[in-house]
């Protein structure tokens, strides 16, 4: 019994997680684009990153993004690079065609646009 | 497959291998015996049967169960004792698949082509992915040989099928309330050991295959598999199946899972189950596929492979020894055994296990030989696809290119717009009416300009379409998606597109360049209709170039709505244009854009100039400069130009001098 309510325990505190992870990134986009809100670009980032440490593929790709552009935090393009390959590793298509768009390699680049095709056959509808 | 008789052999006797009464009392083999068993895995392999791109109709040597086959053949040089097996996703991913399952179908008597190879090559067994389920129930069940007891497979005799059993524990049937494939089989599996002094014995190692797929293939293939069949949990049917699998003799336990790893809390339907799996009581080895990524991989900088309890150096998931082989072939799994006979049965030395995955591609980058027996059993299947693939779907009176996509030429846009705008337009009407009034406009760039050199721009010579030739109208394998933006959304969308060009001082006597080659082609997007008119000011810095924007004639309001169609690297934040990262998408298509097109194509049989390459929607803001302003592409095409209606564009010289193949073009900008 007491493993049964400590596992339901976990459950539920690991749902809270997914769900704040949800949360935060739109959050964060409103946060972006003014939506409902003032633009705000320092509280976009934090938003967008506290999701993309949750986790969320989508949240690692626009928190790629900002971190390239200097969008709301300061411009870092390794750590940006490393958050776009970390999209792709959980098969973000739009991450691993844009790691495809960049490679040097035309084999690589096909490839990757491959698994791009492939898993936007996975991707939840709207 | 070089020893074609032995195989021919191998397929004959394994049936009875198979049907081996594998209850027998006699124990396996006499206590202190040991014997080495290596499991083999495939997964993923996506109908590569062999290296072969039939869109781009070329070799790929990358790929290729051909080029796995030479593992495999390695594997059983090296270990005395192998068990092969696939985790699934098979029969479905190119040309070739959907020839033999759509185009034509596959007889009942005739053997799916993957599986006539997989045959050959001696498989043991194997699972079923959720791409198995993409061509419905019906030929599933044919193809891989069953009677599924569904509703709507009508299926009086059971079809050819693969010489070795599938085994899936999770997907059951609504109408029997039974898993449609075997849950599991233990093969018994004649090995040669040794016995306690070391002398070469035969023993028999039963196996016990238990197989998984993502339970998340209700919602992928809902269409074919709603009310016909459901899934259980990965957890919950190996919780199930491995105690009556240890009951019924297996030594070992190989699960199957079409998954990945993923720590997230674990659910029924959640797709990639490897983690918890691991922790199921029972499982000795786990063969994982679905996330096409290579494990054991101490390099690895994924996340699920930092997860507590992964060892991704030596290929452990909580102590299970775990290999997933990538995909399409380019890896082996290997999981190499140890086994010792305590004289009742087999137990697994587990210090003494070795994983890997075993590369197709060399260190100094060639890649194995293909085992040309493979492509002699696939031959005429193969042949077969590729007449498939250059079939005309329609055809062109114009040639389409992106010589001049730049300076405005339409001829290789147009089509694409236009089959975007009609899909979208049509999926409006009958699912979003509350955006029914909106105009619908649609977005594409010109993939290919000149990046790896003066032939690589998109050239379809007017004539006969087919497939292939949809490929190089749209090279990227985006899916279509589309956004609802307001006017100024719109015009900062125009705005990073017209980001392309150099600002040009209009005053400055020397030649300057048009294109800011830091900004990709396919990140100038631009609509190619009569609805949408714009000018982009190059006298202007980059984010205030766009002027005259308007709508039918009248200027854009910047709260003004539209729906527009693109693709979903765009509509996720692809090119980072500004408000575009996912918050806008009001359609995530599960269509690609190049099948959008090929449909589109289809229904219009013939594009013509006037109506699908001549309309432009912008131009260059008009102004008088003093010098040149010039760009770069192949020589000697100026005649496109003029076709396209380009009358301000002229040849300056036939080699621009910088070595790589281009002519040096000018646009005048007074005109």
């Amino acid at each position: 019994m007491k493993t049964l309510v400590l596992a339901l325990a976990l459950l539920c505190a690991g749902a809270a997680q997914a769900g704040d992870a949800r949360a935060d990134y739109e959050l964060g986009l409103r946060y972006r684009n003014g939506i409902g809100v003032a633009a705000d670009p320092v509280r976009a980032a934090r938003a967008i990153e506290a999701a993309a440490r949750d986790g969320m593929p989508e949240a690692m790709f626009t928190w790629s993004n900002m971190l390239a552009a200097g969008e709301g935090v300061v411009a870092d393009a390794a750590e940006a690079r490393r958050w776009l390959e970390a999209a792709a590793a959980l098969g973000f298509p739009a991450a691993l065609q844009e790691l495809a768009l960049r490679a040097p390699d035309p084999r690589e680049a096909e490839l990757l646009m491959r698994q791009a095709a492939h898993a936007l056959q996975h991707q939840p509808g709207l | 497959m070089r020893h074609s008789i032995p195989c021919q052999i191998g397929i004959a006797i394994l049936p009875a291998v198979l049907a081996a009464p594998v209850l027998a009392a006699k124990p396996a083999a006499p206590k202190g015996a040991s014997a080495t068993l290596a499991v083999l895995e495939t997964t993923d392999l996506h109908s590569n049967v062999v290296g072969y791109d039939y869109f781009k109709l070329a070799a790929e040597p990358s790929i290729g169960l051909d080029r796995t086959a030479r593992l495999i053949a390695q594997a059983r040089e090296e270990f005395a004792n192998t068990v092969l097996l696939d985790n699934g996703d098979t029969i479905q991913g190119n040309a070739l698949a959907d020839w033999q399952a759509l185009v034509k179908p596959l007889r009942c008597d005739q053997t799916l082509g993957i599986y006539k190879v997989m045959n050959a090559l001696n498989y043991d067994g194997g699972s079923i992915g959720n791409h198995e389920f993409n061509y419905g129930l019906a030929y599933l069940s044919q193809v891989t040989g069953s009677r599924f007891q569904v509703a709507g497979v009508e299926q009086p005799k059971r079809c050819a099928g693969p010489a070795f059993p599938h085994v899936l524990a999770n997907v059951y049937s609504v109408k029997t309330k039974q898993p449609i494939f075997a849950p599991y089989r233990i093969i018994a599996k004649k090995v040669s050991a040794q016995d306690a002094n070391g002398r070469p014995i035969t023993a028999t190692v039963k196996v016990g295959i238990i197989g998984f797929t993502p339970p998340t293939i209700m919602s992928w293939d809902k269409r074919w598999l709603d009310g016909k069949v459901y899934t259980t949990g990965v957890r919950e049917a190996a919780l199930k199946y491995i105690p009556e699998m240890r009951k019924k003799g297996a030594d070992i336990i190989v699960a199957i899972a079409h998954g990945g790893l993923d720590a997230s809390p674990y659910t029924p339907t959640m797709e990639n189950a490897g983690w918890y799996l691991a922790q199921v009581p029972g499982v000795d080895a786990m063969l994982l596929g679905h996330a096409h990524q290579l494990f054991p991989n101490a390099a690895s900088t994924a996340p699920q492979f930092n997860l507590a309890g992964v060892d991704k150096a030596k290929g452990m998931v909580h102590g299970v020894p775990t290999v997933m082989a990538n995909l399409w072939g380019k890896h082996l799994g290997v999981i190499a055994l140890q086994l010792r006979a305590d004289g009742k049965r087999w137990t697994i030395e587990k210090d003494r296990t070795v994983v890997e995955a075993r590369a197709a591609q060399n260190a100094d980058k060639s890649f194995v030989a293909a085992d040309p027996g493979v492509m002699e059993l696939i031959r005429a299947e193969h042949e077969a696809t590729i007449g498939y693939v250059k079939t005309p779907v329609g055809s062109t009176d114009f040639r389409m290119t992106t010589y001049f996509a730049d300076v405005g030429d339409p001829s290789a846009l147009a089509v694409v717009n236009a089959a975007q705008t009609q899909y979208v337009k049509n999926y409006v009407a009958a699912n979003l009416p509350q955006y029914a009034k909106l105009p619908v406009l649609s977005m594409s760039a010109p993939f290919k300009s000149g990046l790896a050199g003066a032939f690589d721009f998109t050239d379809v010579p007017a004539g006969n379409l087919a497939l292939n030739n949809a490929a190089d109208l749209y090279l990227y394998p985006n899916a279509l998606y589309a956004v609802k933006v307001d006017g100024a959304g719109l015009k900062a969308w125009l705005e990073t597109s017209a980001r392309r060009f150099n600002t040009i001082d209009p005053s400055k006597p020397a030649p300057q360049e048009l294109v800011n080659a830091a900004v990709p082609s396919y990140n100038f997007d631009t609509p190619t209709s009569s609805e949408i008119s714009y000018e982009i000011d190059l006298t202007q810095p980059a984010g205030a170039r766009i002027r005259k924007l308007a709508l039918r004639g009248a200027p854009v309001a910047p709260d003004q709505e539209f729906i527009v169609a693109t693709n979903n690297y765009r509509a996720s934040g692809g090119g980072n244009f500004p408000g575009l990262d996912g918050s806008k998408t009001v359609l995530a298509s599960p269509d690609t854009s190049r099948d959008v097109l090929i449909a589109y194509i289809r229904e219009t049989r013939t594009l013509t100039r006037a109506q699908h390459g001549a309309t432009r929607s912008w131009r260059f803001t008009p102004v008088k400069t003093a010098g040149p302003v010039v760009f770069h592409s192949a020589p000697g095409m100026l005649a496109l130009a003029r076709e396209a209606g380009l009358e301000n564009v002229s040849q300056v010289a036939a080699d621009d001098g910088l070595g790589k193949g281009f002519a040096l073009y000018a646009v005048d900008l007074a005109k």
